[in-house]
This record gives C-alpha cells, sequence and structure tokens, in this order.
C-alpha cells in the first residue's frame, strides 16, 4: 500500500494494479486494474443513465443544486485535511502555503493555465520542501 | 478523424494525463476536469458534481466516477474512453514501481513531499471554481462552509455528506 501510494494514480487501483502484476505480469496488471474498476463504473454509468431521464424534473434539479454545494465543501474541505495533515513542520508550512494558494489564486484570478500551476508547484515544491512525511493525512481519495 | 473519434482520443488523454496528479490519495484529477471541461461549459457544473457524488457510493475504487464524466461527455464510448484513460498510467506505473522499486523510490522521493500541497491546491481550485459556476446565496455559504469545517476536523465522510446534501434538497423541494 505504501508503496502504491507511491504511483501516480488513485491509491486503491494502483494498488489493485500491483497485485496483479506481481500475480501474472503486465496483463495481470491490466486485468485487475479493469475489473477493480468496472463493477462501480457500471453502477455509476447505470446512475447517471437513470437521473439523465429525469433531469429536468425539479425536484432532481435541487438535489442536483445541493450536491453541487456538498462537493464544493468536500473538495475544500479535503484540501484544508490534505494541507494540514498530521503537522506541519515549520519549514514546509511557508511553501506549502504558497503552493496550496498559488495555485487557485494563478488559475482563478488570473485566469492561468492549472497544468503549467500544477507543474510549476511540483518542481518547486521538489525543489523547496525536504524530508516531510504526513502519514496518512493524504488519503483523501 | 471524426469529431466524434477526436472527442474520445481528447477524454482518453484528458483523464490519462489527469490521473497522473492523484498521487498519494488526493484526487488531483477532479481539478483538471473541471478545468478542462467545466469551466469552458462543455459539462455542466452539475451534472460534474452529480458523477463525482455518485462515485462516493459505489464499490470499488471512488475513481469509477471518471466512467460518469464520460457518459456525460460523449455516452458509452466515452465512459469507456474514460476508463481505459484511467488504467493507462496506473498499469504503467503499477508496473514499473513493481518491478523497479528500489530505483525509483529515490525520484518519487523527491516528489512526495510537495505533491500533497500540490493536489491540496488543485482540489482548492477544483472547489472554488466549481463554486464560481453555481450562483450560491450567502445562506448556502453557511451549508458550504459547515461542510468544510466538518470534513477538515471531524472527516465527515463523503457518502454521508452527498446523502446528507441531497436530503436538504430534498426538504428544500418539498417546502418550496
Amino acid at each position: 500500500m505504501l508503496t502504491a501510494a507511491m504511483i501516480p494514480a488513485p491509491k486503491f487501483l494502483a494498488f489493485a494494479a500491483m497485485v496483479g502484476y506481481r500475480v501474472g505480469g503486465i496483463w495481470g496488471a491490466v486485468g485487475s486494474s479493469v475489473f477493480i474498476l468496472l463493477p462501480g463504473a457500471l453502477l455509476v454509468i447505470a446512475a447517471c443513465i437513470l437521473t439523465g431521464t429525469a433531469s429536468e424534473h425539479p425536484a432532481l434539479v435541487t438535489i442536483q443544486r445541493y450536491v453541487g454545494l456538498g462537493v464544493i465543501g468536500l473538495l475544500v474541505g479535503n484540501s484544508v485535511r490534505m494541507f494540514v495533515g498530521d503537522g506541519i513542520d515549520r519549514d514546509s508550512i511557508l511553501f506549502g502555503l504558497l503552493i496550496c494558494l498559488g495555485i487557485p489564486t494563478y488559475v482563478v484570478l488570473y485566469e492561468g493555465s492549472l497544468i503549467i500551476a500544477a507543474c510549476a508547484s511540483l518542481a518547486f515544491g521538489s525543489l523547496t520542501i525536504r524530508n516531510y512525511t504526513r502519514p496518512g493525512s493524504a488519503d483523501v481519495e | 478523424m471524426s469529431s466524434n473519434a477526436s472527442l474520445l482520443v481528447e477524454i482518453l488523454a484528458v483523464i490519462a494525463f489527469s490521473t497522473l496528479f492523484s498521487m498519494g490519495g488526493g484526487n488531483g484529477q477532479l481539478a483538471i476536469i473541471q478545468d478542462y471541461w467545466v469551466d469552458p461549459g462543455i459539462l455542466s457544473p452539475a451534472l460534474f458534481a452529480w458523477a463525482y457524488a455518485i462515485g462516493n457510493f459505489v464499490p470499488g475504487p471512488r475513481c469509477s466516477f471518471v466512467a460518469g464524466i464520460g457518459y456525460f461527455l460523449a455516452g458509452f464510448p466515452g465512459a469507456l474512453a474514460c476508463l481505459v484513460g484511467i488504467s493507462i498510467p496506473t498499469v504503467l506505473g503499477a508496473s514499473l514501481a513493481a518491478h523497479w522499486h528500489d530505483h525509483l523510490k529515490r525520484y518519487v522521493a523527491l516528489f512526495i513531499p510537495a505533491s500533497g500541497f500540490v493536489i491540496a491546491g488543485m482540489m482548492l481550485t477544483a472547489g472554488t471554481g466549481l463554486a464560481l459556476n453555481i450562483t450560491i446565496d450567502p445562506v448556502e455559504y453557511l451549508l458550504v462552509a459547515l461542510i468544510v469545517l466538518g470534513v477538515w476536523l471531524k472527516s465527515w465522510d463523503p457518502g454521508v455528506v452527498v446523502l446528507c446534501s441531497a436530503g436538504i434538497g430534498v426538504l428544500i423541494h418539498l417546502s418550496g
């Protein structure tokens, strides 16, 4: 699981792919990642089809609006959780804060490219933030 | 290449790229999806939030919500493109990590400490962008603030948050 968290991919999916690779090589990784995704994905698609047929209903529109507000809260709350983690050392907090607030400022206020902001922040962070671990804190997938 | 095929290639490429920002358990891919399809008006913010919300209720990894995004963008082929898109970097990354774990560890260790902050920033961007796309009343900001505090301080489960938000929506609809 620790190695899976280092892979640039959703953690549990990466974990399944790693187990699949150990068992059956590259095809094992393909099979395990496809079959761990498939049940959930089929249910998501089914739910999207069902709600799509009733998309004009006023009740669903209101529900979707409030679910949207909930998702905004989830995103911002998880962002704060990821930032704070289980404790921040003083050396990291300044650079971390710069990155956390710099990305939305550049993208939202200056209409900059998110990808450029993210890649530049990753490069900047890898040069300035060292020896900082946050066990469990990033588990907000 | 027809416009339909190019849309599918675009979906596959964006999802594959966005998957790279899921390092460490965070969900930076939401920000990429939001930036690429919600902000330009290709995907409505309500459907984006809806697909993400549904993803919290299904078995398996929560990232399966991307199938819903793909379906809303281009029907079944779009959903399939999303699943392929999320699988390619995952399989490659997992295979590389399983095979050359010790060699890759020191390189990945350079990025891991910063990745948490970057993904936190991307999620904040996604939340802010979504809020700007939905007109929010002052009272509704209180609801959002309550959820932010609950998720941050009490680690509220996303499924419960979504369910409660939907419940409030039902109550508002019935009372209105």
